[in-house]
């Protein structure tokens, strides 16, 4: 990954040279930081599917820190705890059992240089996630960010990139554009920590750092892989409505995969206040992967070689209403994959949650989902009943 | 002298329109340094506040009609320091191509404890990183002393866009500087009236750090820097801890926040909250504070009683 370094490391050069220090006033450098952290469990007590039956416990969330060297100049870090199954996110089967923390990982979601030369304008450089969608950050509920983080979230990669406040209309609300380029990390921060990994098991893909032999998008060490991403809000006909549309293309991964991947992506948001106390929030999103995974080589049962050409939609639909401290949830998620071998059945999830703020910084979410999901062994639809809890905490410095 | 009478007037009708364009369109980002630069620049000037009395600056959303006064002004008088964010983008975005003052400009700004972003809600997607923890503090104007930097830079912006109204901007400008001058020393007079130990003040948000730092106040705040933060659960019991420990009488609200969390504070302390302060907004003419001046002559006859514990 040595081009990738370069340009990261001259992003920061230049971001040094740059600054004017003499504005500095009174500033001194230093560290602040935040922490969103969620203790779930996923209680499925009744399931077609046997190996689904029973109680996972995991953790999932982030803490991120800025290093703040000057005014506008920071070192960005996000360090991820989450489940890293692949193809589950929810820490494994536990096959009428209790597992906790089976597939718990931690590791460096994001290490970059960022450099705000003023109000409008952000550039950066390093490890990132990509701006691509945007539920994978912060979608309400308990269960529907953690799936989109797996399904939707261009993680693992390294480049430059940047955003620009272009458009702040009273009319027509206020607009920013972000871009960035950036080729898949295979550089030794892109390790897993803590993992232990069960022999023999290849759900554990991001256990090891990335290599060559992996293969999937953008897996070719060149920067010809990018992401667009337009997002806005205050407009002043709808106070309330924020949207985002985004754009990503990953080229073929150097020894697994034989097409560009595309990734386009729509968000709407929109939120209406009836008190000081109470106010719902709507939220829909829809993305959709062409290629998706690049087009990998398979080989069916019967020997013969192909590729899988596979259209993924992921779309995500619900309501959140507040009063005070209390929210409660409703969710719709639908994960349909369309492929040309080796088909996979349309999953539907649908989540309603309780929760409330219970001090100190923490809050409690209680759930119970619905779902028709994949049975692992038979490739058919299932459907199974589950009690979500969340324990989580958020803090800052 | 009828006739002549007569042969003037069409002549002053076309002397009026012509006063008239000669007046300075000014825009001021809020209701403060409108009244600043109304002292200033008096009948010389057009003058409009985009954020106008008992209206929050700080999480402003201007109107269609704000962005084109602000197209067409020759003078824009902001505050700075990171106040008033929604300017910066509207000007940007506006054309506006006429003079663009900063009162704070030579200040040295305090520096003061930040807030982190929200996860979720309804606003666009912003990149993920941890903004800086310290933020130069915006509200100058609470130490009377520091005003002179804003008449200052107030009356060189009026001066650069109309140099025929220098005489009457500095001849304006040097009596509210002597104005205030005076306005300062009555403010440490009536501090000097509460003891030093109680010279201590619960308010919704945290803006009155120049006012403590030049008069002695401590305030304390559950709020940040921006009215639009909310404080965590965490941050409000450690405040009801601390006015407890410390026997704080003096809790105010402010024009333009949410009363909520300060209401919270008064049922489970049980203290009264005393009043109405304004930080970040003029009164409308017809409340007790229209005014910078009226403004400080009405916070300092709510805070003074109430940090000695006198019955209101």
């Amino acid at each position: 990954m040595p081009r990738s370094f370069r340009a990261c490391a001259l992003a920061v050069i230049a971001s040094f040279c740059s600054m004017d220090f003499a504005q500095a006033q009174g500033f001194t450098p230093h560290v602040s930081g935040e922490a969103d952290l969620g203790l779930y469990s996923v209680s499925t007590y009744k399931s077609q599917d046997p190996a689904r039956r029973g109680t996972s416990l995991f953790l999932f969330g982030e803490v991120a820190t800025g290093f703040h060297i000057a005014p506008g100049l920071s070192l960005q870090t996000v360090v991820a705890f989450e489940p890293i199954g692949e193809g589950d996110a929810l820490g494994g089967f536990p096959m009428d059992g209790v597992i906790g923390f089976r597939r718990q990982s931690a590791f460096l979601e994001v290490f970059f240089a960022e450099w705000k030369p003023d109000e409008a304008l952000t550039l950066y450089g390093g490890r990132f996630v990509a701006p691509f969608s945007r539920g994978h950050h912060d979608f309400p509920g308990i269960l529907a960010r953690v799936r989109a983080h797996e399904v939707q979230m261009i993680g693992d990669v390294m480049g430059v990139g940047g955003a620009w406040n272009f458009l702040a209309d009273p009319r027509f609300g206020e607009h920013d554009i972000s871009a960035a380029a950036f080729t898949l990390d295979r550089s030794f921060l892109s390790s897993t920590w803590l993992t232990r990994r069960r022999c023999c098991d290849e759900r554990y893909e991001r256990y090891n750092r990335n290599t060559e032999q992996q293969g999937g998008p953008s897996n070719n060490g060149q920067m010809d892989n990018f992401a667009l991403s337009l997002d806005g809000d205050k407009f002043d006909f709808a106070p309330g409505l924020s949207y985002q549309l985004s754009l990503v293309s990953r080229a073929a991964g150097k020894e697994d995969g034989t097409a560009r991947e595309w990734g386009y992506s729509g968000a709407l948001r929109y939120e209406q206040r009836w008190s000081a106390a109470h106010r719902t929030l709507f939220f829909a999103e829809a993305v959709q992967f062409r290629n998706a995974e690049g087009r990998p080589q398979f080989e069916t049962d019967d020997g013969v070689e192909t590729t899988i050409a596979e259209r993924r939609n992921f779309s995500t639909l619900g309501a959140q209403h507040r009063i005070d401290d209390w929210r409660g949830t409703l969710v719709w998620q639908r994960d349909q994959r369309k492929r040309s071998v080796d088909s996979l059945p349309t999953e539907n999830y649908l989540e309603a949650s309780i929760g409330r703020d219970i001090g100190g910084g923490f809050g409690l979410d209680l759930g119970y989902q619905y779902a028709r999901q994949l049975i692992e062994d038979t490739n058919q639809l299932g459907t199974s009943h589950a009690v979500l809890a969340r324990l989580s905490w958020r803090g800052g410095t | 002298m009828l006739r002549r009478a007569l042969l003037c007037s069409p002549a002053l009708l076309l002397v009026r329109p012509a006063q008239a364009q000669q007046r300075l369109s000014v825009v001021a980002s809020f209701s403060i340094l409108a009244d600043m630069t109304r002292q200033i620049g008096g009948d010389r000037i057009t003058l409009r506040a985009i954020a106008g009395p008992d209206q929050d600056a700080h999480g402003f959303q201007p109107k269609p009609s704000d962005a084109a006064a602000l197209s067409n002004a020759a003078v824009v008088i902001r505050n700075g320091l990171g106040f008033e964010g929604w300017l910066d983008r509207m000007i940007r975005s506006s054309g506006f191509k006429g003079r663009l003052v900063t009162t704070t400009e030579g200040i040295t700004p305090r520096i003061m404890e930040a807030h982190g972003h929200d996860h979720g809600g309804a606003g666009r997607r912003h990149n993920h990183s941890v903004g800086p923890r310290q933020v130069p503090d915006p509200h100058a104007w609470q130490d009377v002393g520091l005003a002179q930097h804003y008449i200052r830079n107030i009356t060189g912006g009026l001066v650069a866009a109309d140099p025929g109204g220098e005489a009457l901007y500095r001849r304006n400008a040097e009596a509210y500087a002597a104005r205030l001058a005076a306005l300062d020393q009555w403010v440490r007079a009536e501090i000097a009236k509460v003891p030093q130990a109680r010279r201590k003040i619960v308010t919704s948000h945290d803006a009155f750090g120049y006012f403590g730092d030049a008069y002695g106040v401590r305030f304390l705040a559950p709020q940040g820097v921006s009215t639009e933060a909310e404080p965590s659960a965490a941050e409000v019991g450690r405040l009801i801890r601390q006015i407890r420990a410390e026997s704080i009488t003096a809790l105010f609200l402010e024009n333009m926040t949410n009363p909520a969390t300060l209401q919270r504070i008064a049922q489970e302390t049980g203290l009264r909250v005393r009043g109405r302060l304004f930080a970040d907004a003029l009164s409308a003419e017809s409340g007790p504070a229209p005014t910078y001046e009226a403004m400080f002559r009405h916070n300092l006859s709510l805070m003074v009683p109430a940090m000695r514990g006198d019955a209101a």
